[in-house]
């Protein structure tokens, strides 16, 4: 057990995988609860148009990836200050778009095509050391900002319009968490993939909200729910090598899954079973 | 008396149709002003223009010196976040932030005001309760609290007793009647007879802005506004209290 600790590339999934959980933890409360669930989504997606773009450059795909997510998250962070009822439609044309820049620019790459598989459903097991210290980066940025500006972006999840009223500067602070989803998005990528992103940002902070209402609390424990998940599902795909993104998703789910019907069955134990009578 | 703000031909509207027209209103140190109006007639777009969480098409809105940071807000109590983590406590202490302190904690005087001010509504025993967890009535004294917990210079509150039982209405009538000796009161309603007796303006609002001292209200004048025949109960106070639109 201990001597697969002693191969780096082991290594260094332990640490993307732990920092980003920590990284899930902290944002995803604020994605969930202020129901940007959608938008997270749109943002991973874009990604992929710079990740096809990069690779066409001969660039490293993070980079690509980062540029191109930064810039949707401005853009929609623009669209929502005006307010319009289409917001959803634009995330919807922006989630599309970057997907087919993307197909378009690693169609062109010369050579034989990149691994379609490992961007979509992402590989912890191929992240360079390299790769690390960008993870270490990211996180260091929305981990520090998060705390920094914990009371506004509070005041913008619970009652944006109060926080307009106490003229708190909402469109900076939208723009701000917009951005630092961008970031994290960016470096999830490499855990588990474009299309699974949404599920580490919702399924830990889903869990943890089965045990308490404390905002804090919820991110605290979304950050360890994280971290057991990753490192779960990393053990899981070393073993019986199962693609890693996915197994650490499962994990999650059957975790999710389990609290949840424990819940239930307790309710019915305690309060009965509904049931309606006719006569 | 001091004016704390000054309306002048203010025009609001919504995807190019104007809800607001040349509105005109002075508002001033410890004024009780009453906004009534048919629905959409745009009484709480009002109220957010002069909150500035919407900006006018045209006119202007000019504030006196230290006014535009200390305005309390009771919005309508749907217009929240109500699924979000947080508790009595931390939901009034929300209402200290603003664009100077946003970035410190809180203080511990700063606590000791939220905890005395939900003593005053009753709240004290649920402080560290989810605000998911409270009823209309009690969401809507959360907001109160929330608002005054600043000390605003004026408050302006959107349909403060439409969700609360007759018990808390007379209580929040009562105690608004109280916050009028240190503060502005601007309210939208609908149910004009709880504030029959201790309010000093009526302004309608439907498109355009009638404002009525205190005096006489006639259900034509009423008609007028809402474009329908109006019924005013009366409980052994005056029943008529607007006086002709000009």
């Amino acid at each position: 057990m201990l001597n697969i600790l002693s191969y780096e590339f082991m290594q260094n999934a332990i640490l993307t995988g732990i920092m980003v959980s920590i990284i899930c933890g902290i944002i995803g409360p604020f994605i969930v609860t202020k129901k940007m669930v959608f938008i997270s989504g749109g943002l991973s997606h874009s990604a992929f148009g710079g990740l096809g773009i990069a690779y066409w450059l001969g660039v490293n795909p993070l980079y690509g990836a980062m540029v191109f997510v930064l810039s949707a998250a401005i853009a929609l962070g623009f669209s929502e200050e005006r307010k319009n009822d289409r917001h959803d439609l634009f995330i919807g044309i922006l989630w599309a778009i970057g997907m087919a820049v993307g197909i378009v620019f690693i169609h062109m790459t010369p050579g034989y095509a990149p691994n379609l598989m490992t961007f979509l459903f992402g590989d912890i097991l191929t992240v360079s050391r390299h790769d690390v210290y960008i993870t270490f980066i990211l996180f260091l940025i929305v981990s520090v900002s998060i705390c920094i500006f914990f009371k506004g972006f509070v005041s913008i999840a619970l009652d944006e319009e109060y926080a307009r009223v106490r003229h708190l500067p909402v469109r900076l602070l939208n723009i701000g968490l917009l951005m630092l989803i961008a970031l994290s998005v960016v470096a999830l990528i490499q855990v588990v993939g474009i299309i699974l992103v949404i599920a580490l940002l919702t399924i830990p902070v889903a869990i943890a909200e089965e045990t308490t209402s404390h905002f804090k609390i919820i991110m605290v424990v979304s950050i360890f729910t994280g971290i057991f998940i990753c490192l779960a599902g990393l053990t899981i795909s070393y073993f019986i090598e199962f693609p890693s993104g996915a197994s650490i998703i499962l994990t999650g789910g059957i975790i999710l899954g389990i609290i949840k019907a424990f819940k239930t069955m307790m309710a019915r134990i305690r309060f009965g079973r509904y049931s309606e009578q006719y006569e | 008396m001091g004016t704390i703000i000054k309306i002048e031909n203010m025009t609001f509207g919504y995807n190019n149709i104007p809800v607001l027209k040349n509105i005109s209103l002075e508002i001033i140190k410890n004024d009780y002003l009453l906004i009534i109006g048919p629905n959409g007639g745009g009484k709480t777009t009002f109220l957010k223009l002069i909150l500035s969480i919407m900006k006018p098409w045209r006119g202007s809105i000019f504030y006196a010196k230290g006014v535009c940071n200390r305005l309390g807000y009771v919005p309508q109590y749907s217009n929240f976040n109500k699924n979000f983590p947080i508790t009595v406590l931390g939901m009034v202490l929300t209402g200290f932030i603003d664009s100077k302190n946003f970035l410190r904690k809180y203080n511990k005087g700063q606590k000791e005001k939220a905890e005395k001010i939900l003593n005053q509504f009753d709240l004290y025993n649920k402080r560290n309760d989810n605000i998911n967890n409270l009823s209309g009535g009690q969401i809507q004294k959360l907001l109160i609290a929330r608002a005054l917990i600043a000390d605003p210079v004026a408050l302006l509150l959107d349909e403060p007793i439409a969700s609360v039982d007759i018990t808390s209405q007379i209580n929040i009538r009562d105690f608004i009647h109280k916050l009028n000796k240190n503060m502005a009161i601007v309210m939208v309603t609908h149910d004009l007879t709880p504030f029959a007796r201790t309010y000093k303006r009526i302004a309608c609002i439907n498109k355009t802005l009638f404002c009525h001292d205190r005096g006489e209200l006639n259900e034509h004048e009423l008609e007028k506004v809402y474009g329908c025949p109006v019924d005013l109960l009366g409980h052994g106070i005056p029943h008529t209290m607007l006086q002709k639109h000009s």
